[in-house]
């Protein structure tokens, strides 16, 4: 009987690791973290409000149909200073690290507007609280 | 015993898991929200182009709601952002204002949560990413518009309803000639339009409820009209389009630039990708090499299976593998009825899924469906066809707006209400003159058809080999019950019941708990082996062909 139960738990396995990357946490559009990665979607950024700290990176990751990329809104930094284009299409990645506190508007030159309308975000950078 | 209900436990939350929602929100525009920032009549304020502003976003920054931008004749190397509600930005004349992104900038015009903002009687053309490009407004109108090798849509309508694109062509897009997307309800039509030479002709990923797509031409595009569903944008699945009095002819054209997943949807004329209760009547469809009019699932990260969608009344003929094709797996509801045509996938596709009466249970087709994975391989790849701009005719001169310059000034509000088309005065087109109907039907095995080798191996292996595996777990099991005497009569017909009726678990069922006389290595050999071996070979294939 083990091996059945076994042959079940496989199955059950392999179908969760076919269907995983459909499972996506609920509108959360703030994070946190050192490193963060955030996923271009048509047309939006999974997250808008990422924090890290001093010295953190976030990685820029495409995840539609679509191109679409990070801009800063002041031009101080670009995704195609790190990839090479300005179009990033579903896989292509691009981090950006943030060593000074601050933040730094950014958006998608395709899809948004340096005045934060459509496709945009803001990357916050300040130490953790004691 | 606890354990195993356990384990089946667990595998249902584990396929709950896996329809999870995607990341965000719509806007409340995209949701129905009827409320608008812009005025329903013209100010009477008319800002000129270039007389009294030399750029077009001059004229537009200083505008107010319910402005006229007029753009006299040139082309305008800008790219135009509007966020201002209510303007209108009209060309005098259709073919020379044109607005040029050069290959450089990423919008020909781009207007961002501004309601009620019409674009009409000009071209705009070589766009790294959209020609007219709307986004979360209530109220948008594009008219006689022209949208030349933009780089993703020609005219796009993202995030927004309540919106009219007519008397428009779009020409040269890898994605879409027009689109309109993740709406629900989108209130939104296209009609008298042209769109060809693009990835698809039309696509509305996610776009639902009082869609329309009526009275328009799409042709020589890789994929006709293509209403689907993804992941990628908010508001899966797609429902509510309505498709009628289009004439759709010989898309599949290899020269078109296209996308990879537009390359997937090569050869189809109108296509239903994983969504429901669409409407689709009174189209002509010709020439394809696939087929002419297909439903079939989508697959992203969930498997969106279609359902509800209602074919009748159509014109379908020149098909290469079906006219009519129902692709699997198919949720209950599609159906076919009174249209004319020569073939359909699976055969008799009319008596089995008649829209009234009784329908049969799950028969669909899946050749069709992984000729869709084969294609992906194929983009995957890079073995699609290097698009070649030297085989790209000119595109056509298109007419002006009647009027011109001096016709009414209408902001774009309540523009569904105003222009819900009447279907009973819909007819089926013509065929068009210098047109013929010359596709023939080609050779398919079970509805895997030959036309791409990539397309004959996943159909292989993830169709027509585990079907056939199929068939020979039932033939053994059913051999075995009969030749077995430890079974009563009534336990026997019982597992026989049990395989007969219950595709592939009741088999499968016999082989696990039946106690078969077959030794438990034999069992496993063919049950799983055979599978296993089928799964590593399309898994190689789809990892390779970076379909995931």
């Amino acid at each position: 009987m083990t091996h059945r139960l076994w042959a079940v738990a496989l199955f059950g396995a392999f179908l969760l690791t076919a269907c995983g990357p459909g499972f996506v946490p609920r509108e959360i559009e703030a994070i946190e973290g050192q490193d963060v990665t955030v996923r271009m979607f048509d047309n939006r950024y999974e997250y808008n409000e990422i924090r890290i700290p001093p010295g953190g990176s976030v990685k820029f990751e495409g995840a539609g149909r679509n191109a679409h990329n990070a801009v800063a809104v002041d031009q101080s930094w670009s995704t195609e200073d790190v990839f090479g284009s300005l179009e990033q299409f579903e896989g292509d990645e691009a981090a950006i690290d943030f060593d000074q506190p601050g933040e730094y508007p950014f958006f998608c030159t395709f899809h948004g507007n340096a005045e934060g309308s459509g496709m945009a975000g803001v990357v916050i950078v300040e130490a953790p609280e004691e | 015993m606890r354990h195993r209900w356990s384990i089946l436990a667990v595998l249902v939350l584990g396929l709950a898991a896996c329809v999870g929602p995607p990341v965000g929100d719509p806007s409340p525009a995209a949701l129905g929200d009827p409320a608008t920032d812009s005025p329903s009549d013209w100010s009477g304020d008319t800002r000129l182009v270039p007389q009294d502003y030399p750029t077009i976003q001059a004229a537009v920054d200083a505008a107010g709601p319910g402005d006229l931008v007029l753009i006299d004749r040139g082309v305008y190397l800008e790219e135009v952002e509007v966020t201002t509600p209510g303007l209108t930005l009209r060309g005098v004349d259709r073919n020379e204002v044109i607005i040029d992104g050069e290959g450089q900038r990423s919008n020909g015009i781009k207007v961002f949560f501004a309601d009620g903002v019409v674009v009409e009687n000009l071209t705009v053309r070589n766009a790294v990413a959209n020609g007219v490009y709307w986004t979360g407004v209530r109220g948008f109108r594009g008219s006689y518009l022209t949208a030349l090798n933009n780089n993703d849509y020609g005219i796009y309508a993202f995030d927004s309803s309540d919106g009219l694109m007519e008397f428009s062509y779009a020409f040269g897009s890898p994605d879409a000639g027009f689109y309109v997307g993740q709406c629900d309800p989108c209130q939104s039509i296209l009609t008298d339009s042209i769109s060809e030479w693009n990835g698809l002709g039309f696509s509305g990923t996610n776009a639902s409820t009082d869609m329309f797509i009526v009275n328009s031409v799409f042709r020589y595009n890789l994929s006709g009209i293509a209403p689907n569903t993804l992941d990628s944008e908010l508001l899966p699945p797609s429902h509510g389009v309505t498709v009628a009095g289009n004439l759709v002819h010989d898309n599949g054209n290899e020269d078109a630039p296209a996308k990879a997943l537009q390359w997937a949807a090569l050869g189809n004329g109108i296509m239903l990708s994983g969504g429901g209760d669409s409407y689709v009547s009174r189209n002509r469809v010709f020439n394809h090499s696939q087929s002419g009019i297909i439903v079939l699932p989508m697959i992203d990260d969930n498997v969106y299976m279609s359902f509800d969608h209602h074919i009748e009344g159509n014109v379908v003929e020149g098909s290469g593998l079906a006219d009519l094709t129902l692709g699997g797996p198919a949720a209950s509801g599609n159906c076919f009825e009174d249209n004319e045509y020569s073939s359909t996938l699976p055969a008799a596709l009319e008596f089995k899924q008649p829209c009234e009466g009784l329908r049969f249970p799950a028969l669909f087709e899946f050749g069709s469906s992984t000729a869709q994975l084969g294609r992906l391989f194929e983009s995957g790849l890079s073995l699609q066809p290097a698009f070649d701009p030297a085989a790209v005719p000119d595109p056509e001169v298109q007419p002006n707006m009647p009027g011109g310059a001096d016709a009414p000034v209408a902001p774009a509000v309540n523009v569904f209400a105003g222009s819900e088309p009447d279907l009973d005065s819909i007819a089926i087109p013509e065929i068009p003159p210098g047109s013929e109907v010359t596709q023939e039907r080609g050779i398919n095995i079970m509805g895997v058809s030959l036309a791409s080798a990539a397309g004959v191996f996943f159909g292989l292996y993830a169709y027509v080999l585990p079907l056939v595996l199929y068939t020979s777990w039932v033939v053994i099991a059913i051999w075995d019950l009969t030749r077995r005497e430890d079974l009563g009569r009534g336990k026997a017909i019982g597992w026989m019941a049990v395989i007969l009726i219950i595709p592939f678990l009741g088999v499968i069922a016999y082989y696990l708990f039946g106690r078969s006389s077959i030794p438990v290595w034999q069992r496993w050999v063919f049950l799983a082996g055979g599978m296993a071996v089928y799964a590593l070979f399309l898994g190689l294939g789809m990892v390779v062909g970076g379909i995931v």
